[in-house]
């Protein structure tokens, strides 16, 4: 474009920073600090899922070394396999059994990932040497030779102190015990991938910690990479029933497939701060356009095209997107920490045991950060940029404020509100998309567009209807704060939009949120009756694949005042279905007892003992998100792969269940513990004699159990349901925190723009002072305004909140996690924040008002 | 250990052995129990029951040599070679994957022609099944590498990497028990000694592959199985051992101790199986070895004789010995961590004042550095 560099510096960048009129240094601080905090969320959150989902996956990949080939089970594989798998390969391809677990350090309560592998077989898979002194491969496993040896990783070490010849204290499996460090782990291979936060074991010492004698979780394979199609169709052929062999990016994929409703729904709702910073772009440009009304109209007087006029404006908001993204990307650093943290926290309890990664800083997510800064507020910019463009130059030789001109009042933008939101229905009804509710997010997208072109005609309708009872209030201030209000109210409407899609988001969220923590707190006390529930302590502490021995068990059935006891088993495991294998958890408990002494809710409402009764030994209940994801009903045949082959089995019912979102298959305990050789059980529901004390059973099963070894946490019902809710609330405290980012980011945008729109005018103000208004008059005036702005954007915003809750509850969720929420309002918090984000509004025409004071009218007058 | 005392020719005990190999009963092997066992004078063996595992002694192995060659004339040297070490492990834990023994194997195919040396080793655990020497199946195995004991003939296979043997040994002659009352000593005392017994004539036929090229081929093979729990004394650094298959029929098996201050080892011993399988113990006296020739490997910097002459006065022994081809060192670096020379050789001289030649392998340890310390002395519980 032809207009000169220097052009642009006067005219855009010197305004920006302060050298214009009073006040506009902070406008223009605000406006970057809102595109920065969106930036930043943003940001912050892919930060966090990349370090904890991102490199879950990577430490898949990475762990599997030069594995080409794995041959896994439900619940681990047979180890005597492994010679007959041998004998089948043949001498070109390696075998490597491997047992893959996580430990907790019980002096820091840290997660580690634990493998257990023959060194000897092992080598040609994985990098695991020691570090300092070169060892043969003879040596290191000699050094392993007592089964509480490990070696640990470089990270590790240093974090808990340990060097060689240490010990250190594990919570491992069912137990709590003293390990010998033999050494340091080189960081090479899996000891890298992990950032050395990895423990070996020998396979020996893996199998009797976590109990798995006779098993291994999977067996490695490493096979001529040319015949690798080949040998895999050998595998698949030659497998016995419930076994599979698969590629090791297989794992990582399905890793990923189980995590992605979750991570999607997390960027979604970071972008809606995005959102809310763009539409303070919108409105930055637009009173940017509005200001320089002469200008341009001296530009376009002078031979200036118009398109080079809208490029001077896109320019400005780049400028301001770029610099937001520049502080977006220190935000997002900042804030990458505690989302870290929390979306950790979440996969860890839902998912899978996964050590957090390290957040990475690339030049790739600086470029990043500048793109969606950029590119959102050139987005943004956009439409009040063409505004500019219809600027004529003889129109601006008038002087005064003028609004810019709007066409979203009236008739047709009624009409298009009406179509989007109509569509916004629409696409609120249609299917997920693989797996992914993108149609709920395009619902979203939708309403806020339509309550977008709404919002003119509500601020119309709006100031009518607060005029009288305004007036009657606050006096003559109060019809000059509508009135002003109604005088320009395309700006006003965008400023109303912004918070009101704040407001919104913190609403339909709040709703979501309120009632799933409604319907779970139902659920649970409906469904988990049992007086005591145990668990092993290591699997509480993050080992999620930690079991209670069938010795323990027994002792715990044997203890006087247990009336019953229900071993509940959960194994991960992966469904055949639409031709890929999808994860899901395997389960088993004891029915009768269920029926007994237990409950459970089932979607059609019949009672456990009306769908458990009977013979068992071919029906399972699956939880509704399987019966979702996978279109099971109940009366189906459902196929799964056991040891003794592929069995259909009857569907009896669908059972409501908030456990996981991978969905759950339910067997029988007799049935599950004969078919999969497992008489573990993952936790007891513990089932007392009504003459028994809680508080006093809970202690003597502490006691035994403590004394025969074994590491337990015995919760009573009551704290369970407890957990469960605050399982339930950390789960959910990364949406309460990017909800309150949005806000913060709509109440600098009413700041902002309030600010604006006082110093735009100044001139109106200069006349009032002159004809004897006082400062505080002045004042009033602009705090009404901004009351009334956020009382609007909090009406709206509720209004639109409520529909978007709808989207959320029962498009967004039933389509990403597969369970029924029941719809519940969260009157009190909706009350509680509205008040505040109306408090918040408030202040936020506390320093405009002050400017507003500031005006000397004599001078104002005179400048205008 | 067995208890009864062996007594008589050798011979005659053979007789008795046989039958009872066939009866396949016979004396328990001693298991590990406080610790490992030590070689005692009056062993009684018992094959093929006695060919296999003795896992009360801390070492074990089991070397089959040999020549042969494709009808073409194309000259192969092989060897397969099975180990086990004992591993003190007093820690309880039922996993199948606890270590109780060390399994290592290497395998070397001598390529005289293109005077090409390829070797593979291996290092496993029991495990599941994964190494082994078990009398019950008949298998010495070590991953894919295996020898079978079927019908009075070993079966040996065993490749990688596009070389590898596939070869059937017939015994020609009974096992040798070397040394005296069944013992082979190693050392001043007692314990540092061993059970040493060897197929000395096998006819071997089957394929050999080098380069993925396989070829058919015959000739004769040798077998050594040694298992002792300490064997040398401070102050050896090594041995040489030789293995011949004389045209005349009769085979020479000479073992020689070195001691780091080069004066000769009265523990050098060797044997002498006839043409009719009549076994004669040779002490240290009776033979000398003297080094002729050096090759100084490229690899390891170690200097070998690769040529020797041995003289037996009493036996009317002057031959002179030649390795087939320089370059048969092991570096067995992953598995043993020893690095030896083991490979073919050819011998020419004169025997009871007649012209004599033939085939053999020649063994040469702590050339490239000290030997592993589970071969030296150390506490040891008897099974007294």
């Amino acid at each position: 474009m032809a207009l000169p560099p220097k052009l642009f510096r006067q005219l855009i960048v010197r305004p920006l920073w302060g050298m214009g009129r009073p006040g506009d240094r902070l406008r223009t601080a605000l406006s970057l600090l809102a595109i920065g905090l969106g930036v930043g969320v943003v940001l912050a959150i892919q930060l966090a899922n990349r370090a904890s989902i991102g490199s879950f996956q990577d430490s898949l990949r990475q762990i599997s070394g030069r594995t080409n080939l794995t041959v896994t089970g439900t619940n681990g594989v047979d180890e005597l396999l492994l010679p007959e798998l041998n004998r089948l390969l043949g001498p070109e391809a390696h075998l490597s059994p491997v047992i893959e677990s996580t430990a907790v350090a019980a002096a820091t309560g840290q997660v580690v990932q634990v493998l257990g592998i023959d060194i000897l077989e092992d080598s040609p898979f994985r990098d695991t040497e020691l570090g300092g002194v070169e060892t043969s491969p003879r040596d290191f496993l000699l050094q392993l030779t007592d089964p509480r040896s490990v070696v640990v990783g470089e990270t590790f070490a240093r974090r808990h102190g340990l060097q060689s010849g240490a010990e250190v204290e594990l919570l491992l499996n069912d137990r709590r015990e003293t390990y010998t460090v033999r050494g340091i782990l080189a960081p090479r291979g899996p000891a890298a991938a992990l950032a050395g936060n990895l423990i070996l074991m020998d396979i020996a010492a893996a199998q009797m910690s976590f109990g798995r004698l006779g098993r291994v979780d999977r067996i490695d394979l490493i096979v001529p990479e040319d015949e690798l199609p080949a040998y895999e169709r050998r595998i698949s052929d030659w497998l016995p029933a419930g076994m599979r062999v698969e590629r090791p990016e297989a794992r990582a994929e399905q890793a990923g497939t189980m995590l992605r409703a979750f991570r999607w729904n997390l960027t979604a709702l970071s972008y809606v701060s995005l959102l809310v910073g763009a539409f303070l772009i919108y409105n930055t440009i637009g009173i940017s356009v509005v200001r320089r009304r002469r200008e341009i109209g001296v530009l376009r007087a002078l031979g200036a095209t118009r398109p080079e006029v809208v490029w001077l404006f896109l320019n400005e908001a780049v400028l301001l997107g770029l610099a937001g993204g520049v502080l977006g990307l220190g935000m997002g650093r900042l804030l990458a920490e505690g989302a870290l943290r929390l979306v950790a926290g979440t996969v860890n309890t839902l998912y899978v045991s996964a050590t957090p990664g390290v957040i990475e800083f690339s030049a790739g997510l600086v470029l990043e950060a500048l793109v969606i800064g950029g590119v959102t507020a050139l987005l943004a910019a956009l439409a009040p940029a063409m505004e500019s463009a219809r600027v004529q130059p003889a129109e601006t030789m008038r002087t005064g404020a003028h609004e810019e001109r709007t066409s979203r009042a009236g008739r047709r933008a009624g009409l298009g509100a009406a179509a989007l939101l109509g569509l916004g229905w629409g696409a609120s009804r249609l299917p997920a998309v693989a797996g992914l509710p993108l149609f709920g997010y395009l619902s979203v997208l939708l309403v806020i567009a339509g309550f977008y072109f709404l919002m003119p005609s509500l601020l119309v309708i709006f100031t009518r209807l607060v005029e009288r009872p305004v007036r009657a209030l606050l006096g003559v201030e109060g019809t000059l704060a509508v009135r002003g209000l109604a005088t320009s109210p395309g700006r006003i409407a965008t400023l109303t939009m912004s918070l009101a899609t704040a407001v919104a988001m913190m609403a339909s969220v709040a709703i979501m949120v309120g009632s799933f923590r409604d319907t779970l707190e139902v659920w649970s006390e409906q469904t988990l009756r049992a007086d005591l529930f145990l668990k092993p302590t290591a699997q509480v502490a993050g080992n999620r694949g930690a079991v209670i021995p069938p010795e323990a068990i027994q002792m715990v059935r044997q203890m006087e005042g247990v009336e019953a006891v229900d071993p509940f088993r959960a194994v991960e495991s992966v469904y055949e279905w639409n031709g890929r294998g999808h994860p899901y958890v395997l389960a088993s408990g004891d029915w009768k007892t269920l029926v007994r002494h237990g409950n459970l809710l089932f979607l059609d409402g019949r009672k456990p003992e009306e769908v458990m009764a009977g013979e068992t030994q071919r029906a399972v209940i699956v939880s509704e998100p399987f019966a979702n994801r996978y279109r099971v009903s109940k009366g189906d045949a459902l196929e799964l792969d056991t040891p003794a082959g592929r069995l259909a089995f009857d569907v009896r019912g669908v059972f409501y269940d908030y456990g996981n979102d991978r969905g759950t298959v339910v067997l029988d305990r007799p049935v599950f513990s004969e078919l999969f050789r497992d008489d573990t059980a993952s936790s007891l529901a513990i089932y007392l004699r009504a003459d028994a004390d809680t508080d006093v059973m809970s202690e003597q099963l502490s006691a035994g159990l403590g004394a025969a070894g074994y590491a337990m946490l015995i919760t009573p019902n009551a704290r369970l349901q407890q957990a469960v809710l605050r399982v339930f609330d950390r789960t959910f405290s990364i949406t309460y925190a990017l909800e309150a980012v949005a806000i913060l980011v709509a109440a600098l945008g009413i700041a902002n723009a309030l600010l604006a729109w006082v110093i735009e005018r100044r001139r109106q103000f200069g006349i009032l002072r002159v004809i004897g208004a006082s400062r505080r008059q002045l004042r009033k005036m602009i705090l009404t305004d901004a009351f009334l702005v956020g009382l609007l954007g909090n009406l709206t915003g509720g209004l639109m909140g409520f529909l978007l809750s709808w989207v959320l509850i029962f498009s967004i969720n039933v389509q990403s996690f597969g369970w029924t929420i029941q719809f519940h309002m969260p009157y009190e918090f909706l009350a509680l924040a509205g008040l505040a984000i109306l408090v918040t509004t408030v202040a936020a025409g506390l320093y405009p008002a002050r400017v507003a004071g500031r005006f000397d009218p004599g001078a104002v007058l005179a400048a205008e | 250990m067995g208890g009864r005392r062996q007594s008589g020719k050798w011979l005659a005990a053979w007789g008795l052995l046989a039958v009872l190999l066939l009866a396949r009963a016979g004396a328990q092997i001693p298991e590990r129990a406080d610790g490992f066992c030590r070689a005692e004078p009056g062993y009684v063996y018992q094959f093929p029951r006695d060919h296999f595992s003795h896992p009360c002694f801390r070492t074990e192995w089991w070397y089959f040599t040999g020549n042969v060659k494709t009808p073409q004339g194309r000259e192969f040297g092989f060897e397969l070679t099975f180990f086990r070490e004992g591993v003190e492990n007093p820690y309880p834990n039922p996993s199948r994957w606890r270590v109780d023994d060390l399994y290592m194997a290497h395998m070397a195919v001598s390529d005289l022609e293109e005077e090409e040396f390829h070797f593979r080793e291996k290092l496993s655990r029991a495990g599941v099944g994964l190494a082994g020497a078990d009398a019950e199946s008949g298998r010495i195995w070590n991953s894919h590498w295996e020898a079978r004991w079927i019908d009075g003939k070993w079966l040996l296979e065993a490749a990688e990497g596009g070389h590898g043997i596939e070869l059937e040994l017939t015994p020609q002659k009974a096992p040798v028990i070397h040394g005296e009352d069944g013992v082979s000593a190693k050392g001043e005392r007692e314990e540092n000694a061993s059970h040493y017994v060897s197929l000395t004539r096998l006819e071997t036929k089957g394929r050999v592959s080098v380069d993925g090229e396989s070829f058919e081929v015959s000739g004769m093979g040798w077998m050594d199985h040694e298992f002792s729990t300490s064997q040398l004394e401070a102050g050896q650094v090594g041995w040489d051992w030789i293995s011949l298959q004389m045209d005349d029929g009769t085979d020479w098996m000479f073992f020689q101790l070195r001691r780091a201050d080069g004066a000769g080892d009265p523990f050098t011993s060797g044997t002498r199986i006839g043409a009719d399988g009549a076994v004669t113990h040779l002490s240290a006296g009776d033979f000398e070895m003297t080094p002729l020739d050096e090759w100084v490997s490229p690899r390891s910097g170690a200097r070998y004789p690769v040529r020797w002459r041995v003289v037996a006065p009493g036996e009317g022994l002057d031959i002179d010995i030649r390795a087939a081809m320089n370059n048969q060192e092991l570096d067995t670096d992953r598995t043993t961590g020893v690095v030896y020379w083991e490979g073919s050789i050819g011998a020419e001289g004169r025997y009871k004042g007649r012209q004599t030649r033939g085939r053999g392998y020649l063994e040469m340890t702590g050339y490239g550095g000290p030997l592993p310390a589970a071969l030296y002395e150390e506490e040891v519980n008897s099974s007294e």
